[in-house]
């Protein structure tokens, strides 16, 4: 059967990745979402939730990420939701590129390949929680080279 | 090569690269999917290589990771793509 939307939720543990890659690869399957478009959304799904699991939480212990894939007429949605402290990864500093590779700070790279990769990225923090939008449309993604 | 693999591969990585003298090439023709994990880990074998007196590289490297390592800025690690 063909979801429109599929809803999973997954711990802040790095190895829940796994899951959420499976799953997301069944949602592209179904969508017909391959080549450099399925390539540009898994990276931002690692990027977004390495994130979330490195830097969200203040304290210790489980704490749940709410993920949502969407098929939203010719665009592909994804929404990230953790109830961790305020943090708006858009707000991360560029790293420096020209930087020589022997003095380069290790910050900000996988935010620099998101906000490269979805044609729209979008957070807003309401109550408690954070949520991030992130959209690409099918016309945007060439087949890869 | 995502962020769990790159985690079970890390320190490996960083004790061969670190003892090896003369030039380092990662043959990454069978690396279809890298992010940034994979990144910093190439970013550590080119400063562990460059702290040797010696220099890092990528071969065979595909396009859409090739791609990657444009976006970060790494397009001179590439010394050949497939």
């Amino acid at each position: 059967m063909k979801n429109a939307e599929v809803k999973l939720t997954v711990k802040n543990r790095i190895e829940d990745l796994l899951r959420v890659n499976s799953i997301f690869e069944s949602f592209a399957t179904q969508h017909d979402i391959g080549g450099k478009l399925r390539y540009h959304l898994l990276v931002s799904i690692e990027e977004i939730l390495t994130n979330i699991i490195k830097y969200g939480f203040d304290e210790q212990g489980v704490h749940p990420i709410h993920i949502t894939f969407r098929n939203d007429s010719g665009a592909i949605e994804m929404e990230f939701e953790d109830r961790g402290r305020e943090f708006n990864p858009l707000e991360v500093g560029e790293p420096d590129l020209d930087t020589p590779i022997e003095d380069r700070q290790l910050g900000g790279l996988g935010i620099h390949l998101v906000k490269n990769m979805v044609d729209v990225a979008q957070y807003r923090r309401v109550g408690d929680r954070n949520i991030l939008l992130l959209r690409k449309t099918r016309q945007a993604a060439a087949p890869s080279a | 090569m995502d962020a769990l693999r790159v985690g079970e591969i890390r320190s490996s990585v960083r004790e061969l690269v670190s003892a090896h003298r003369g030039p380092i090439r990662f043959d990454i023709a069978a690396v279809p999917y890298a992010a940034s994990a994979f990144v910093h880990l190439c970013i550590d074998a080119s400063k562990s290589a460059k702290a040797n007196t010696s220099n890092f590289g990528l071969e065979k490297v595909v396009p859409d990771t090739a791609h990657i390592f444009r976006l970060a800025g790494l397009q001179s690690l590439i010394l050949s793509s497939i």
